[in-house]
């Protein structure tokens, strides 16, 4: 009886110990110290974008805020809240970095096939589309993230990001849904793992990395994953296909962000986000 | 990289006159000591921030004489007092011969 009664308690307190572990925040405390002060490394990024929606200007002779009005204030608050969308004049389901290249190609007169400008847009230390994308993102801070599908193309990407979800692929026969529907609320490491489409993570991204003291937006940490898990290709070739990442603003990654941020819908925008 | 030497910085919006206040700045620098290597042996030569001096209106607050020993993205908070509204300018300069400014308005009530 009393070997029972012991194991009763060892079961008891290894649950315990469980969920002391599970419940962890997202920004952890030694962070939420610096967002109380209103210091926060990203804003550096938001001054960069908005100096640069102001003043940069194509080969067209336009900026952004010929078309935008200056800051944005004419028609971009709230926009990122309904992206990704479908766009009428680029025919495509953009998010929020397709759609700030296509208007620089379309309406600015940079050439989408320049390698020096493309090199520049597509690094993420490069000079145009993390800051652009930040300071557009943080436009729409404090609304409700709205995103809804009426398009057929739409629906179309929906279906698709959410097929990808529990879809296993690559050489470790991995799904996002393993680590982050089904595993969700554990730990990796030291870090929680958060569930993106239950607990509306969306909110606080582009977000501020302390891992790597940079800014990422979502199409990054979306190519990132796929990189780092080795979720690109169906058929793996050790060759060409060893730890790629697939080529950006691609459908398989435009069609994940689709799919988390429709399920992060209601969510409260706060950009830029702090993490680890 | 265009981004080292760009700044952030913070005053309180609501000062009263003969208040002491806080000024909150973080400087974007990789802060490199020297001492690291990359991955090919090589030391990484250093970079980082020497001086950083407030000035308000044009007279000078304080000086923060800088070293290797702190971190990336270095964040300073200094406490001032001012009796009239102003400008507040911080000039800050590194070892590689970069030299920036950074000014913002202070509204005293």
């Amino acid at each position: 009886m009393k070997e029972k009664k012991y194991l009763v308690g060892i079961i008891a307190g290894g649950s315990f110990l469980v969920a002391a572990v599970t419940a962890q925040e997202q920004t952890p405390s030694h962070l939420q110290e610096l967002l109380e002060l209103g210091m926060h490394p990203g804003h550096a990024y938001v001054d960069e974008g908005r100096e640069l929606f102001n003043t940069m200007k194509g080969p067209n002779g336009k900026t952004c805020a010929s078309c935008h009005g200056e800051d944005g204030s004419k028609n971009l608050e709230g926009a990122y809240a309904r992206m990704p969308r479908y766009y009428t004049d680029i025919g495509k389901v953009a998010d929020l970095d397709l759609r700030i290249l296509s208007c620089m190609t379309q309406y600015m007169g940079f050439d989408p096939k320049d390698k020096k400008f493309r090199k520049e847009f597509d690094k993420w230390s490069g000079k145009y589309r993390v800051p652009l994308a930040t300071f557009v993102a943080s436009l729409s801070n404090g609304m409700e993230i709205n995103v809804q599908i009426d398009d057929p193309q739409e629906e179309e990407m929906y279906k698709k990001g959410e097929k990808l979800w529990f879809m296993r692929v690559g050489a470790r026969d991995f799904s996002c849904g393993i680590c982050h529907s089904v595993l969700a609320g554990k730990r990796i490491r030291l870090q929680g793992l958060p569930d993106p489409v239950k607990a509306k993570v969306y909110t606080h991204w582009p977000a501020y990395r302390f891992g790597n003291d940079r800014m990422w937006t979502m199409e990054d940490r979306v190519r990132s994953c796929f990189r780092a898990y080795f979720l690109f290709e169906k058929k793996w070739n050790e060759k060409s296909d060893w730890v790629k990442k697939p080529p950006p603003y691609s459908d398989w990654v435009i069609a994940l962000e689709l799919y988390m941020k429709h399920a992060a819908n209601g969510g409260v925008i706060e950009v830029p986000g702090l993490l680890r | 990289m265009a981004r080292i030497g760009r700044a952030i910085v913070r005053v309180p919006k609501k000062i009263k006159k003969g208040d002491v206040f806080k000024v909150q700045m973080v400087i974007t620098h990789p802060m490199e000591t020297g001492r690291r290597k990359d991955r090919h042996g090589k030391t990484i030569p250093a970079h980082y921030i020497t001086k950083v001096e407030f000035f308000f209106n044009d007279k000078k607050v304080t000086t923060l004489h800088t070293g290797p020993a702190i971190s990336k993205n270095p964040y300073f908070a200094v406490m001032m007092k001012a009796t009239e509204s102003g400008k507040l300018t911080i000039k800050y300069e590194d070892n590689k011969g970069g030299k920036w400014e950074k000014s913002v308005p202070v509204k005293v009530s």
